[in-house]
């Protein structure tokens, strides 16, 4: 048989033939699982599992600050006016247009700050320069729209507000996330995105600095993507 | 590469090679107890949760397994549906062809990879090489042995065989590297280096560890961040996801993605996990604008409904491997396959058949310590030995073994053969022995000498249990009936 | 409480005094042994090499033996033969519903040796006494498979003087393997040095264990570095039944 140009049913007739099955199916109902996994986040508080999220984040070496809602500028021009991370220099922040970032004066509090040399809004009509924005800068500042007690994980879709490369090419990347969108496990946001009509080009779970042990098992962080993650939680 | 490399050699030859390495040697086995150990603190935090995650994953995959046809077709219609552009790859070759021909119709002659088992499969590099097309590994240690122009000595971290000093001067001699032997600034030139090649590439490769049928989704799991980095930039995209690689939904990826990056790395969840649902939507400026999904069975289907058709739930954490107790002996490179130790030890015959795998699969004591860790619960030892049985069945064992088994089975069939043979083998073991046992002295002996090239051996006792258990019920009976007089 | 006891084969061919410390220890906690003449290997090492065509007659004499109304309750001095009689033997007769049923019968019946003193009997001491310091070897089948894992520990904290030292990984194959460890003997080789030096790490005098094959590897591989001046000192390898025969 010639290479290539292979259909669909040119992959399923032999895995049928297999099964023994004359055709495919037209439906499979799902059976009623017997099994059903206890998690170490049942039966927590809300509370408990904010708890739980910030314990396991600093246990995979994310900084976790807390502010209110009308202080979020504030608490996030405090942590980028530091500079970049260790050295103090100047730096530049890329963060998403996302609404509540403009709500909160993210803008002006970041031209405040004496250490911040440019601060970019991600801007989907601008293109590659988006992305130039963010291989340059310091600080990749989006918003999460869930965060797992479990893993300390953010949910992070993509958008045409939240690019990508936000979270990853920056040196450091701070999530912001509600408090109130913390959920026990991965299986409440992947419940949520069930419901949706059409899922996003991409949700990245993130989950800590990006690390390796390649060589010789001794971690190393800050391989492709951010050397530094913190969070924000917003009460 | 294809799934076997280094056949020329043979297991001994290969295993030698191992053992007289001893810093490869120390280093998987260091890595065993790392890995042990963070993955033992995880199981036990979630108590009685991680037999049941276990055993709800093995229920799921199982199902998947039932109705393949039905989810390989749902999955290739809604990813479709999402707008991937779907390449149907019944045989490895097939998935060559489709690859060789995304590069042609894009004049694309640039790549860059993120670790993926299928594409190592088929040979993917060395095809797209003779092709003139440059392709990149991007994942640290993937990007270290493509360097070094190495194999992977382990699945999680594959470069493990080469020390420090040894990659700074891979990279200083191939990259122009010229920092220090640490590894945070090997690391950090790599991050340095491998960023130019993931802005300027054309095309991102990349695997799946999960593809969701329901969602027509395809995820990656990694802790650098190359795979991210592979899915954000290259304009074209090209994934290589296996019939075996399908969860019904995403109650189910929540299930798999609980138990993979424990079980792989001891970490309840890697530094990213990437759930990808078509190419980049309307108004976004990064992802990728075409999205192409290679669906490949290269032999897979064949295990379903098959005594392997457990192996179908592999999920390809390595746990196995990081637990037996050949592996941290023999490493990667010990079992000349891509898919190495106990699962390896199921999958590659499952998949290249048992001509060409020397005696891959006695490389194994049978003791159960993979069964118990696996995730999905596959009772790989069993497998193993049921390769064993197929082997001899299919007539493709040693034939100069046969008559030994042959003889062994009448012996411990037949009682008078049985007595014959301990009233026969005492006294001649006990001219041969020193002190009760055969030692070092006795390795002119062929098959004996495999035993005492590095163990003693107890010889036959000069008297049989149940001839003292014989006289001992009777002396209990005439005592009995003594005392009853 | 009569039982039929099944010592496996290499008791038989090799150490009969662990068969005779095991009946005795039997016989103290008032049970009473029976044996059927006829059995002898469970056959484990021909299905593990593949050959289950070998392996069916072996496998039917041990069914014929010890499948009789009179056995209510059959005790194995190995975990691994065990195993290999109530679970392999399903695989082999998989195609053979009489023997099938007869296995899954026997099964129901079969206990291993510690797990029937601690569990069947409730018994954690058995009266034995032996001072010395003991680490004890998991093997595979038993503390994985049948998932016997505490009573050999229940048993040997209920001996008199013995101070038990546990060693790392005790549940890490010794790389016996059975037929294994001749097929492999590089390999098998590797395990078991591994293994001994986990022993002799624990600074105990003697190491124990519940299946004979681990022992007759452990031991020839104590010995051979006690030979070659590797060890510098002696480590007495024991069966468990041995200990809880024990007066010393």
């Amino acid at each position: 048989m010639a290479l290539g140009n292979k259909t669909l049913d040119d992959l399923i007739n032999p895995i049928s033939k297999q099964l023994g099955n004359a055709k495919v199916a037209d439906h499979v109902d799902m059976p009623e699982w017997e099994f059903k996994a206890q998690r170490v986040t049942d039966g927590k508080s809300h509370d408990e599992l904010v708890s739980m999220f910030e314990d396991e984040a600093e246990k995979i070496h994310i900084s976790v600050a807390h502010c209110k809602a009308a202080d979020l500028a504030a608490c996030l021009a405090k942590i980028v006016g530091a500079g970049v991370p260790e050295t103090g220099e100047p730096c530049t922040v890329v963060y998403a247009a996302d609404e509540r970032f403009r709500a909160a004066g993210l803008a002006d509090a970041l031209a405040a700050e004496s250490l911040v040399t440019k601060a970019t809004e991600w801007d989907e009509t601008a293109g590659e320069a988006c992305i130039e924005a963010a291989r340059v800068a310091t600080y990749g500042i989006t918003y999460a729209t869930a965060g797992i007690a479990e893993t300390a994980t953010i949910a992070q879709p993509t958008c045409p507000t939240c690019g990508r490369a936000i979270s990853l090419l920056p040196l450091c990347h701070i999530a912001v996330v509600d408090a109130a969108a913390i959920v026990p496990t991965m299986g409440e946001v992947m419940a949520d995105l069930a419901k949706e009509e059409k899922l996003p080009s991409q949700v990245c779970f993130i989950s800590g600095p990006s690390a390796t042990a390649d060589i010789e098992l001794v971690r190393v962080e800050g391989v492709h993507g951010p050397m530094y993650v913190n969070y924000v939680i917003v009460e | 590469m294809s799934i076997l490399y280094n056949t020329e050699a043979t297991l001994a030859e290969r295993v030698d090679e191992c053992l007289s390495d001893d810093f490869k040697h120390n280093a998987i086995k260091t890595a065993q107890e790392v890995f042990y150990k963070k993955r033992g603190e995880l199981v036990e935090e979630m108590g009685e949760g991680w037999q049941q995650l276990r055993m709800h994953a093995m229920e799921v995959r199982n199902h998947v397994t039932e109705n393949l046809d039905y989810y390989v077709k749902q999955f290739a219609q809604n990813a479709e549906k999402n707008g991937c552009i779907m390449h149907y790859a019944p045989t490895g070759d097939d998935a060559l062809w489709e690859v060789l021909d995304i590069f042609e119709q894009h004049n694309a002659c640039y790549a860059v990879k993120s670790k993926s088992m299928m594409t190592e499969e088929v040979g993917l590099n060395e095809i797209l090489e003779e092709a003139g097309i440059k392709i990149t590994e991007t994942d640290c240690a993937e990007n270290i042995l493509q360097t070094a122009e190495s194999k992977p000595s382990h699945i999680v971290v594959p470069a493990l065989h080469f020390n420090r000093s040894a990659i700074a001067d891979i990279y200083r001699e191939k990259r122009g590297y010229d920092g220090t032997d640490v590894p945070e600034e090997i690391t950090h030139f790599l991050r340095k280096i491998l960023r130019e090649e993931f802005l300027e590439a054309e095309v991102g490769i990349r695997g799946c560890n999960f593809a969701v049928a329901e969602t027509g989704s395809v995820t990656l799991v990694t802790n650098e961040g190359n795979g991210r980095m592979v899915d954000t930039f290259p304009k074209v995209q090209i994934v290589f996801v296996g019939i075996d690689r399908i969860v019904p939904d995403l109650d189910a990826l929540d299930t798999m993605m609980a138990l993979l990056p424990r079980s792989a790395v001891g970490a309840k969840m890697t530094a990213y996990f990437s759930l990808d649902s078509g190419p980049r939507g309307a108004g976004e400026v990064d992802g990728p604008e075409e999205v192409h999904i290679v669906l490949m069975d290269n032999g897979r289907h064949e295990l379903a409904n098959s005594e392997f058709s457990d192996m179908l739930r592999c999920m390809r954490c390595g746990a196995c491997l990081n637990i037996c107790p050949v592996y941290r002996h023999i490493t990667g490179h010990g079992y000349g396959s891509i898919y190495p130790g106990p699962m390896g030890l199921v999958l590659t015959p499952g998949l290249v058949g048992y001509d060409d795998i020397d005696n891959m699969v006695y490389a194994c004591s049978l003791c159960g310590a993979c069964t118990e860790h696996c995730p999905v619960s596959i009772p790989i030892h069993d497998l193993v030995r049921q390769h064993r049985i197929n082997i001899v069945d299919q007539g493709k064992n040693h034939k100069i073994e046969v008559p030994i088994f042959k003889a062994l089975g009448l012996f411990w069939s037949n009682m008078p053969i049985y007595m014959a043979g301990m009233t026969l083998g005492a006294p001649i073991m006990e001219l041969l022995a020193h002190d009760g046992a055969l030692d070092a002295d006795s390795t002119w002996i062929p098959v004996v000498k495999n035993w005492t090239s590095t163990r003693d051996f107890d010889i036959l006792s000069k008297s049989r249990f149940r001839t003292w258990f014989k006289e001992h019920k009777e002396e209990q009976a005439k005592n009995a009936e003594g005392g009853e007089q | 409480m009569k039982i039929a006891f099944f010592p496996m084969c290499m008791v038989d061919m090799m150490y009969p005094e662990i068969g005779i410390a095991a009946v005795n220890v039997l016989e103290r906690l008032g049970c009473e042994l029976e044996m059927p003449e006829e059995q002898i290997c469970c056959g484990q090492g021909l299905i593990n090499s593949g050959y289950t065509k070998e392996m069916i007659p072996v496998a039917k004499k041990m069914v014929d033996a010890y499948d009789r109304l009179e056995y209510e309750t059959i005790v194995s001095l190995s975990g691994s033969c065990m195993n290999a009689i109530v679970n392999d033997y399903q695989v082999l007769f998989k195609d053979d519903p009489e023997y099938l049923e007869r296995t899954r019968e026997l099964k129901k019946r079969f206990f291993e040796f510690t797990d029937f003193i601690v569990n069947v009997l409730g018994v954690t001491d058995v009266g034995a006494s032996f001072h010395d310091t003991v680490t004890y070897h998991k093997s595979c089948h038993l503390t994985r498979i049948l998932g016997i894992s505490e009573p050999p520990l229940q048993l040997l904290k209920g001996v008199e003087g013995l101070e038990y030292i546990e060693m790392e990984h005790a549940d890490r194959c010794c790389g016996f393997g059975g037929t294994f460890s001749f097929k492999q003997p590089v390999i098998a080789g590797e395990m078991v040095y591994e293994k001994c030096q986990t022993i002799i790490d624990t600074g105990a005098n003697v190491v124990c264990g519940a299946d004979a094959p681990c022992l007759l590897n452990i031991k020839g591989a104590l010995g051979r570095m006690r030979s070659e001046g590797k060890l510098d000192r002696d480590i007495r390898v024991m069966h468990i039944a041995q200990i809880l025969d024990s007066k010393e």
